[in-house]
């Protein structure tokens, strides 16, 4: 069980830190651009309107896999060479940016009609009805789903091991397919498991938090 | 809808001026997409990327014969195995997620916080790696083909069970309690209850969401990659081996086919969800965009 | 309505993609490869006259042999997606070792007495293990620690790691060069061992397969790849524009391929190597050769010397 134990502590802690830093900045990327597509949603501009829809589509029925593969593979040869890292953030940015727009722009609609009406009686433009009034009620609806958006990422994230990212399902292949049996099949899998549900409990932990104020919040 | 949407409310409608300058916008960030495009198509023009024959070779009437359409079985074939497994799974965790007695409601929960916790890939890769170590399918005289497709037909199964049972165990709590009330008020057993008044009601409500789910479940079939199950993501690829030059080309078929089947059958469920959108008590909430559901799916399937 | 236009414009475009499958090279392949197989000629290797117990009887018995092998790398184990048959040297000696234990070679229906499975660098290892598969003949190399986990027939074949740049790269011309530089080896090989002994100072990135890294050797994400010369000679083959590989002056490693079979099939070792031995001299081998690598212009190295080591 514990054979080279340090060795795959080691590796796996890697792994765990890769898995960290790119969810966390793929989240950051993924938020941004879904704030923009959420307003391009709801914009009064049918073009925003059909990219936004275009991109969400685009998103929601081809599987994570074939887009990271499609970038990593396809964009170099338009001249866009970048280490895979980089590509893994970006696919996983993009991808998760659909749903995010999506949620927010479900966040924007449930807020009561009346309160746009009023926010529009009282003289507010189209952007400050959206800042002042609008988003931040519909921002705590919509913690609750993003936190589950974030849940999804951090498991989509072992993905881009197939680009080569040594992300921490890939430190386990590669303990596990050790050539030489240095490691322990169990432990690396008790590892592996242990470490996503460090990661993953918390955050369903907060998300029911969230939902239960978000209830009393009404 | 029952509403007009929030979008116009927002906003007046758009004066002659404004028009004019939506219009002005569109056409001026159109053209600088469109600029975009050229450049990236010239770019790749340069490449022969648009060659005829690095697109023709993949869909060469041999090839789609021999390895594009039985990999397309293969990716339904697990699609659909996978969905019944999941519904098995959810439902049997879904009821004993709302269980009376607790000790059930506790192991369901266990087991739905487990299986969601986990990457999709690691549920699919680590038993087959386990069974690899052990041999105990081979003891059941499967060929290597069926190992693979059991385990990531496993795999899918256990991950979209647990989301599965979420999703009843909140259509389940959507209905008003009245509704279960007045079954007991009437003297209906709880077993005869649920099964007469709150599942039928139930299952329509979350109807959607579950197809929703299952149209994910078809995308991560892509998954079976890590054990080499061949599907079509895996066949598209040693396509790419006999034509390097279609290594792309053939991902990018690959996606769109995906694309299709996917949009295709999301376009099924909004049908499905049209035609059930009746028969529900007063007062049931749609199983609703707060429910945290999976791959990042938001519970309502895209209104386009 | 706005579904049904979507619906239609999405018809056409599947419609335009089955129209377009008329006819690629795959048709003219099968051609010229049938013109080589034809030039060839057939083998001449027979049945042997007693086969030993142990596995080499359990494959009589199941009445089919059951093999690892590559699909991913040309002119050692393809798979040729027009026809779905295993085509490369490694499949060809999969072919003299059917010949051997059944006397002819059926590889399709349901006599078939010859499967091939695919196998990964990763994962050849679990499936000899978990028995999925009898033998691996997948550009597998007998490194002398592997002897101990398992049992090696031949080498059938001889080569050494190697590296692959981009045809035009002027900076890498040896092993040394590739300090700091990105170097694609496929997840699971030896040659990852062999290259962080030879030059610690490469930064390794592995993919899935070689394919995937040849790739991405064109596109620029990486600088290098670095496996053996034959899998190499595979890809510069494929693309002589696109890919050179170094002088051999700079292979760093011996790679001797061979047949891998469970820890202590000591007879069915034997019996293998015999095969290969008898394929030497009956020009079997060769034959295998010019079908493979000879068809893609290698010159013809000399054979391996059979390697009968001690059981362990």
């Amino acid at each position: 069980m514990f054979d080279n134990f340090d060795l795959m502590v080691d590796a796996m802690g890697q792994g765990l830190w890769v898995t960290i830093w790119v969810t966390t900045v793929s989240f950051i990327v993924a938020l941004i651009i879904g704030a923009l597509l959420a307003m391009m949603h709801v914009s009064p501009a049918p073009p925003a309107r059909w990219v936004a829809t275009a991109y969400t589509g685009l998103f929601k029925n081809v599987p994570l896999l074939a887009i990271l593969f499609i970038l990593y593979f396809g964009f170099p040869k338009i001249g866009i060479v970048l280490p895979s890292w980089q590509w893994a953030i970006i696919g996983l940015g993009t991808y998760t940016a659909a749903f995010v727009g999506e949620t927010l722009r479900s966040g924007i609609n449930s807020i009561d009609l009346g309160q746009a009406e009023a926010a529009r009686s009282i003289g507010l433009t189209f952007g400050q009805s959206l800042r002042h009034i609008i988003l931040p009620q519909a921002f705590r609806t919509v913690i609750p789903p993003l936190g589950s958006l974030l849940t999804a990422l951090v498991k989509n994230s072992s993905l881009v091991l197939v680009i080569g990212v040594p992300e921490l399902s890939a430190q386990a292949q590669r303990l596990i397919n050790d050539n030489q049996d240095r490691f322990d099949l169990w432990a690396v899998i008790l590892g592996v498991a242990a470490c996503y549900l460090i990661v993953n409990l918390p955050i369903s932990y907060f998300i029911r938090r969230a939902e239960r104020r978000a209830e009393f919040a009404r | 809808m029952s509403r007009s949407p929030k979008s116009s409310v927002l906003f007046d409608a758009l004066g002659p001026r404004g028009q004019a300058r939506a219009r002005n916008a569109s056409i001026g960030s159109g053209i600088v997409f469109a600029a975009l495009l050229a450049l990236a198509a010239v770019q790749l023009a340069d490449q022969g990327f648009f060659e005829q024959s690095r697109w023709v070779n993949p869909l060469d009437i041999l090839i789609i014969e021999n390895a594009w359409l039985p990999a397309l079985m293969s990716t339904l074939k697990a699609a659909v195995l996978g969905s019944i497994g999941a519904l098995l799974l959810g439902v049997i965790v879904g009821m004993g997620r709302v269980s009376r007695f607790k000790a059930i409601r506790g192991v369901a929960s266990v087991y739905v916080q487990f299986f969601r916790a986990m990457p999709l890939l690691l549920l699919i890769w680590i038993p087959f790696t386990i069974d690899g170590a052990f041999g105990a399918t081979l003891s059941m005289g499967l060929d290597a083909e069926g190992r693979r497709l059991t385990f990531l037909v496993l795999g899918l199964a256990v991950y979209n069970g647990a989301v599965l049972a979420e999703i009843l165990r909140s259509g389940i709590n959507a209905l008003p309690p009245g509704q279960a009330m007045a079954g007991h008020a009437i003297g209906l057993r709880h077993g005869q209850t649920m099964r007469l008044v709150v599942l039928p009601q139930a299952v329509r409500n979350m109807l959607p969401a579950v197809l929703a789910q299952l149209v994910i479940l078809l995308k991560d079939t892509a998954l079976g990659y890590v054990i080499t199950y061949p599907d079509l993501l895996h066949d598209a690829e040693t396509i790419g081996r006999n034509y390097a030059d279609s290594f792309l080309q053939v991902l990018i078929i690959a996606a769109f086919v995906y694309f299709v089947l996917a949009w295709g059958l999301s376009k099924i469920v909004t049908l499905v969800e049209r035609k059930t959108s009746r028969k529900v008590a007063k007062g049931a909430a749609k199983v609703a965009p707060s429910i945290p559901l999976e791959a990042g799916a938001p519970g309502t399937s895209a209104k386009p | 309505m706005r579904i049904t236009r979507k619906a239609a414009l999405v018809g056409v475009a599947v419609a335009a993609l089955a129209l377009s499958a008329c006819s690629g090279e795959a048709s003219q392949q099968q051609e010229a490869e049938d013109q080589l197989q034809e030039e060839v000629g057939t083998y001449s290797m027979t049945q042997a006259e007693e086969l030993p117990a142990g596995l080499i009887a359990d494959i009589k018995e199941r009445g089919k042999l059951v093999v690892g092998s590559k699909y991913d790398q040309p002119l050692i184990g393809l798979k040729n997606s027009a026809t779905n048959k295993i085509e490369g040297h490694d499949a060809e000696i999969a072919r003299l070792l059917t010949l051997r234990i059944f006397g002819e070679v059926i590889e399709e229906g349901d006599n078939a007495n010859l499967e091939f499975i695919e196998t990964t660098s990763q994962n050849r290892e679990t499936y000899i293990n978990d028995g999925t598969v009898d033998v691996v003949i997948a550009s597998y190399s007998m490194y002398p620690e592997r002897l101990d986990s398992f049992d090696f027939a031949g080498p059938y074949f001889f080569t050494g790691q190697n590296v692959m740049v981009s045809a035009d790269n002027e900076d890498i011309t040896s092993v040394d060069d590739l300090a700091g530089k990105n170097v694609c080896i496929a997840e699971g090989s030896g040659s990852i061992g062999n290259m962080e002994e030879r030059n610690p100072d490469a930064e390794i990135g592995t993919l899935k397969d070689y394919a995937a890294c040849a790739e991405s050797l064109e596109n620029g994400t990486h600088d290098a790849v670095s496996t053996d010369s034959t899998i190499l000679y595979g890809f510069v083959q494929g693309k002589p524009d696109a890919f050179k590989v170094l002088d051999e002056s700079n292979i760093f490693s011996d790679e001797p391929y061979g047949i891998a079979m469970k820890f202590g099939e000591t007879e069915a070792r034997q019996f293998m190597n015999d095969m290969i031995q008898e394929s030497f001299d009956n020009g079997d081998w060769a034959k295998a050769f010019d079908l493979t690598y000879g068809g893609a212009g290698m010159a013809m190295p000399e054979t391996p010397a059979i390697n009968d080591y001690e059981a362990k």
